[in-house]
This record gives C-alpha cells, structure tokens and sequence, in this order.
C-alpha cells in the first residue's frame, strides 16, 4: 500500500508526486496502488482515466489502450473497436466500492485536479499529465491553491473534470465532398489569365421544388464489358430511337421501341471498339476502333460497309456530318473521312498534342469543336474537302483554360454560337465560349470529373455527367446556373458516357459499372410544330451549303 | 388550472429555448467547420444570417451527421443530461488533438414567470455569440495538415448511479484531451436564452 509512496520520487514524475500524495491520506490511495500495479506500456499516453472508475480487465488494459492509440491515430473512435474505458466501479473493486463511494463524493470536489493522477505517476506512465483533457491549471493550482478553488476555477474556465464521463457518436464524421488536395491542384493549375468561375449553386437544395426529377432511372439495361475508360465515347443514340452500346469488342444496338438489344457486329481480331457515333439519319453507324480503323456499318442489314483505315492509334471520338465523319486520334489528330469516295481521307486538322476525347460538329456543319487531353479546346472551321486531300487546317480559336482533360462537349441548340466543353478530374469546370468570337461566357465549377455535357434542347437547362468523385449527374439552369437536380452516385462507378434521346426527354447514361441507366428528366412540351419547323430550315440550309 | 397552464407555457418555453441553443449550436458547428478548415471551402455555401455571413456545409453527409448528433443533444437537454458538447478537430496523421471546442450546458433554475426574449433580442443574442467564433481565427493557430472532426458529449451523472448504457449509437470514450501543458484555453461569449445559458470555450494546441 505504501509501495507506490516509496517509488514516487524514485520515477521521473514531476515532482509533485509525493507532495500531493501526503495531502490526501485514504482509502482511495489502495485503489490507487493497486490501479497504478496495471501493466500499462509506458511509451504510450493513456487516456484521462479516472481512477474511481474500473477498466474493464486489468490484463486487458495494455491492448485497450493500444487499440484506442491506434484509433486517436486515426482520429476518430470506432465502434466497437475500443474498449469502453469508464465505468462505474464494479465487481473487480467491489469491497472498494461502498467504502469509497461516500468519501468519493466529497473527496472528488476536494482533490485538486492533480493529485490522483499524479498518484499514478510512477515509471510506468511518467507523462500522464498528457490525458488531462487540456488542462493547463491542473499543475500550478495544486501547489498554490486550495482545492475548492481549483475547482470552481476550473467550472468556471470551463475545464472540464476527469470524473465526467464522455460520450462521442459512434460513427466518424464523414470524409469532406472533395478533395483538398485536388482542389490545390487544379488552384495551382489554373493559368494566371483566367479569373475564377462564378458559382451559380445559391441554395443546398438538391431539386427543384415544382419539378419532380426522378432519382431512380427510368430504366436499368445492362452493359456487362462496358470498357471503364474515360477517353472512350462509347454509346450513341439514334434519331430513329436506337442505342448502340460498344461492350469491349462487341456493338450491341438496342431498341427502345422494342425493349430489345441486337449484336450488330464484333472490332476486327484483336482490337476493340473505342467510339460510336450514329448518322444523322440513323441509318449508319461509324464505329472508330482501337487500331485506328474507323469503320462504317449499316444498321438495316447488320453489315460492315466501310473500314477506312490510317490512324496510327486509337480512334477515342467519331462524330459524323452529313456524308462526312470525323475521327479524332490517340496521336492527337483529327481527320474528315467523306465515306463516298475511295480515297476518304479528305482533311487533316491537327491541333492537339494528346488524344483526342471530345469532338462535335456544329449541327449546322459550320463549325466544329474538338478536347483532347492536352486540355485544349479547339474550334474548327467546318468546310473540308475543297482544299483537296493533305491540306491541314488551322483552328479558329484555341482555348486552355482547361486543367484537365476535355472531353465534354457540347453544342447549344437554340443558341447557336454558344459551346459548352468540360473538364476533368483536376478541372471539373465547364466553361462556355461564343464560337463567333471566341470569349469566354461563363463558367460553371462542379465537384468533380465533367465527363459529358449536353444542352436540354425543350428547357433552356444544362445536363452534366460525373466521375471522379461523386459520379453523379447534374441539371442546371442556364444561364443563372442554378443547381435543379443532382444525383449523386447515380451509378456505382463513374458515369463516363451519356446520350440524350431523340424526343429530348431521356438521357441515357453508362458507366464503368456496366449498366446503363434512362432518366426522364425532361417533359415534352405538348406543341408538336415547332419540331418540324426547325427541321425545315435545316433543309433549307443543307442545300444552301451545298452549291458551295 | 392556472399551475397547470404555467407547466405547460414552462415546457413550451423549454422547448423554444433548447431549440434556440440547438440552433446556436449546429450555427457554431458549422463555422467552425469552416474557418478551421476542417472541410475545404467548395463545400459550404453562404447564408446571411442575423446580419452575418454564415457558411453552412453542403455537404450532405457532413449535414446528415451532424443533425444525427445534435438529435441525441436534444433529447439529452430535454432530459438535463449533458453537461458539456465538445467539438473536437484532431489530426488525422498522428490523431493529436488540435482544438477543443466546448459548449457548456446550464438550465437555469425555472420560475414560473420567466419572461423569455423576444425574437429580435434573440436574433441579436445570437449574432452577439456567434461573431466572436467567426473572429477566432485572428489568434487560433493556422491548421496545415488535413483534420477530421468528433463530436463529445459530457454527462452530467450522478457518480452514485450505475451508468445508464449510451443511447443507441453512441459509446463512452476518452476526453480527447489536448496535450498537456500545451493547450491554451480562451472563454467565448454566452448564449443566454433565459432558461438555458450555452458557454464556449475553445481551448488549441498552442506549439
């Protein structure tokens, strides 16, 4: 019992240990020798423990505190995990307990703060001022002042006592919504010309209160292969309502008419199919594969027309105009392919140094626009062909405002002019550009990896798709971006690809957990004759172009 | 008749001032989210409130957590359980212990005419108590390194009584105390409804 009064001042304690150890001669200093004989590891803080509480098993002590170092660690309390370290006296100190308990009440005001844990200063735990939960008095008042005092100073500072017993949530608090250190680098990536992005997100409202936007898809198929690659465009959506899905070597085209799913055709041996893009009328199918072919397929008869081969690497974008389609190339290359003539090669743009991702023609044919993973946005003027073949052109106008790579693009419907592109990961930006002159219009900054854009050609809204790290999909209004719908983990993975059908009312998207999903955000508008006036100008225009 | 009429405008009154201290400190958990940086700023968005620019986190998670905990603290209140909530910001490399924030509880003894603050007094009070945590950034030290949040409950038990089991969700712990002899502690303003009174005090690792 006297034991720890001896070894005291042999340990390297503070020195107050045998000072305060006088000053409170009872019982209690039993239970103090007999706590402070736990095998404690020395090396280790341990927490405030109070002494007039059990732990749980004396031999289980030394792994409990390691386990609650090691979750302090990690910075939050498991549970489960730890040992439950204050409890009332129990079985263990019964015979203590009803002699301690009536003394205890008066001595617990009456200790100073120091005094019981300095009892347990000995060589095991020499620093264990170091649990006091941010005391600073503690040391100091026991020498100078009287306990009560302390005390009362210590409530009215707010220090709170070790004989208080602490609860926390079970659960640690949750991981913040983006990355601090990817938000520093797309900070330190971003030019010094470039002003930051307005934020148009004004409230935490997650839907629009008038507009029910559904958070469950319309309609679940799925994608089994579907490649996980950001760089890929891997589905395209007809104007005569079908979907082809390119599934790692395989082109499946499914009907949304019918509900059914079609094998159109498989890459040539050894390659894989890296973008689709479906004609204008619907009717074919251009197909860019892993080994640079891009190839043209007739959807009628299921049969492979065209393979126009060249390309030095992966075909990752094709969009089509009219008779011509356009490849963008790993290399960076853009070629126009006129799939009549023999010689389809008829134009070379090149205007990239890293893969070509995004590319969009203009839906009159006047312009088109291209990302690749130089996080350079190009904007192309869209005559080819005349010039005859190997003439290169020039960009209108090139963009880096980027900090990753861009391969959202889109084209504004009813704005003409206007060009939306997005980027990735270190950018999750989508900035907006006037094609005539080639300012910036505005920015949009989203939590994370734009991977595709699209205009809702019925609301004057902007539909985005993301990856990395919330794979969500997003609605926004234009111009004032306010935030209509986010949904977030709309997939498991990161939604990578979308195509919006061509009533204008469903979008589909893809991502790398190999399902596509049909969400029905928009609703038609009940006017069916303003369609076909803007098909009729469409005419009007083709011919226009072609007397050129 | 009347006794009964004045329990139950106690009670309502109770109520209104729990939750005006619950407000308080869900207002307070989340600026100190954000100016101590504990969650990057894409994450808050601003409110204007009581005259003040607040950022509430967007981030629904953290929100979700956060109502979960202060549900439990309302109860607990309700009930005068708690002594003390403590906000603690600990390191996730090393789990030290940076800043504790601790929001001290006291109902105050209740008389049946007890005259509780109008609106526009508690709107100012508000402001009043939560300006000075917006200033605290003036001499809390900058934190660099990438911390996480936990939120503390003291009880305020009878040491007599054997321990009630912690409600669902919720488990004893130790008091995340900042390292010894090298904290320092700094007393806010109070939160003064009348029949509830919230102090805060913020003690941080001083180095």
């Amino acid at each position: 019992m006297s034991s720890p009064r001896k070894k005291a001042p042999k340990t390297p304690s503070r020195g107050r240990t045998a000072g305060s150890q006088n000053r409170v001669p009872f019982t209690p200093s039993s239970l103090v020798s007999g706590l402070s004989s736990l095998k404690l590891s020395p090396s280790k803080p341990a927490p405030p423990s109070n002494p007039f509480l059990k732990r749980k098993s004396p031999q289980k002590g030394s792994v409990g505190f390691a386990q609650l170092q090691a979750g302090a660690n990690r910075g939050f309390v498991q549970r489960g995990g730890i040992e439950s370290k204050l409890e009332v006296v129990s079985a263990d100190f019964v015979g203590l307990k009803t002699s301690v308990s009536d003394s205890l009440k008066q001595e617990v005001a009456n200790i100073p703060k120091g005094a019981p844990k300095h009892g347990f200063d000995d060589r095991f735990l020499p620093n264990r001022e170091a649990i006091h939960p941010g005391h600073t008095l503690a040391a100091p008042a026991s020498q100078s002042a009287s306990p009560g005092h302390t005390h009362r100073l210590a409530e009215s500072l707010g220090i709170l006592p070790e004989t208080k017993r602490v609860l926390t949530f079970h659960e640690s608090a949750p991981a913040p919504s983006t990355d601090p250190t990817l938000a520093l680098q797309r900070q330190l990536a971003r030019p010094l010309y470039s002003r930051p992005a307005g934020v148009g997100t004004s409230t935490g409202a997650v839907t629009n209160k008038a507009r029910r936007i559904p958070t469950t898809p319309d309609r679940v198929l799925e994608a089994p292969g579907f490649v996980d690659d950001y760089y890929l465009n891997l589905i395209s959506w007809s104007c005569s309502n079908e979907l082809a899905v390119a599934l790692g070597d395989n082109i499946y085209i499914w009907s949304a008419v019918q509900g059914k799913a079609t094998h159109l055709g498989t890459a040539p041996e050894g390659s894989y199919i890296s973008s689709v893009d479906f004609s204008g009328d619907g009717t074919y199918l251009g197909v860019g594969v892993g080994n640079g072919d891009v190839e043209v397929w007739d959807i009628e008869t299921n049969t492979r027309l065209r393979v126009m081969e060249g390309h030095q690497a992966q075909v990752a974008a094709v969009h089509w105009n009219e008779h011509l389609i356009t490849s963008g190339c790993g290399d960076g290359s853009i070629w126009h392919h006129d799939v009549r003539v023999a010689r389809h090669k008829v134009m070379e743009l090149l205007g990239h140094t890293g893969e070509v991702c995004g590319l969009k023609w203009r839906p009159d044919g006047e312009l088109l626009a291209s990302g690749g993973n130089d996080n350079v946005v190009n904007c192309w003027d869209g005559r080819a062909g005349s010039v005859g073949e190997g003439h290169r052109g020039q960009p209108k106008w090139t963009k880096r405002n980027h900090t990753a790579a861009v391969k959202a693009i889109a084209w504004c419907p009813w704005q003409s002019n206007l060009l939306a592109s997005g980027g990735g990961t270190g950018d999750a930006t989508v900035h907006f550009w006037s094609s005539t002159t080639g300012a910036r219009i505005n920015s949009l900054q989203t939590p994370a990896q734009v991977t595709s854009v699209h205009f809702s050609p019925h609301s004057k809204e902007l539909f985005t798709t993301h990856g990395f790290p919330t794979n969500s999909i997003m609605l926004h209004t234009w111009p004032s971006f306010d935030k209509v719908a986010e949904i977030r983990d709309a997939h498991d993975a990161r939604v990578l690809c979308s195509a919006v059908g061509p009533a204008g009312d469903v979008v589909a998207t893809a991502a790398g957990d190999e399902v596509i999903k049909l969400w029905k955000l928009w609703e038609l508008p009940s006017k069916k004759s303003k369609p076909k006036s803007m098909r009729h100008a469409e005419v009007v225009d083709k011919s226009l172009r072609s007397i050129r | 008749m009347a006794e009964q009429r004045g329990a139950h405008d106690i009670s309502l009154k109770l109520q209104g001032s729990i939750d005006i201290a619950l407000e308080y400190l869900r207002l307070a958990i989340n600026s100190i989210l954000f100016h101590r940086n504990v969650y990057p700023s894409e994450d808050f968005y601003l409110e204007k409130r009581f005259g003040l620019d607040l950022l509430l986190t967007i981030n629904a998670d953290v929100e979700r957590y956060i109502n979960r905990v202060l549900k439990q603290v309302k109860l607990w209140l309700e009930k005068g359980e708690i002594s003390h909530v403590v906000l603690v910001i600990v390191a996730q490399e090393g789990g030290a212990v940076l800043e504790r924030w601790s929001f001290d509880t006291h109902l105050v003894e209740l008389g049946s005419e007890v005259p509780l603050k109008s609106e526009q007094q508690m709107d100012s009070e508000m402001a009043a108590v939560i300006k000075p945590i917006l200033s605290c950034d003036g001499f809390l030290p900058t934190i660099e390194e990438p911390t996480v949040f936990n939120i503390l409950a003291y009880a305020r038990e009878d040491e007599e009584a054997d321990p009630v089991p912690p409600p669902p969700g919720w488990e004893d712990t130790h008091a995340y105390g900042i390292e010894e002899g090298k904290s320092e502690e700094v007393r806010l303003k109070t939160l003064d409804t009348k029949l509830h009174k919230v102090g805060i005090a913020v003690s941080y690792l001083d180095s």
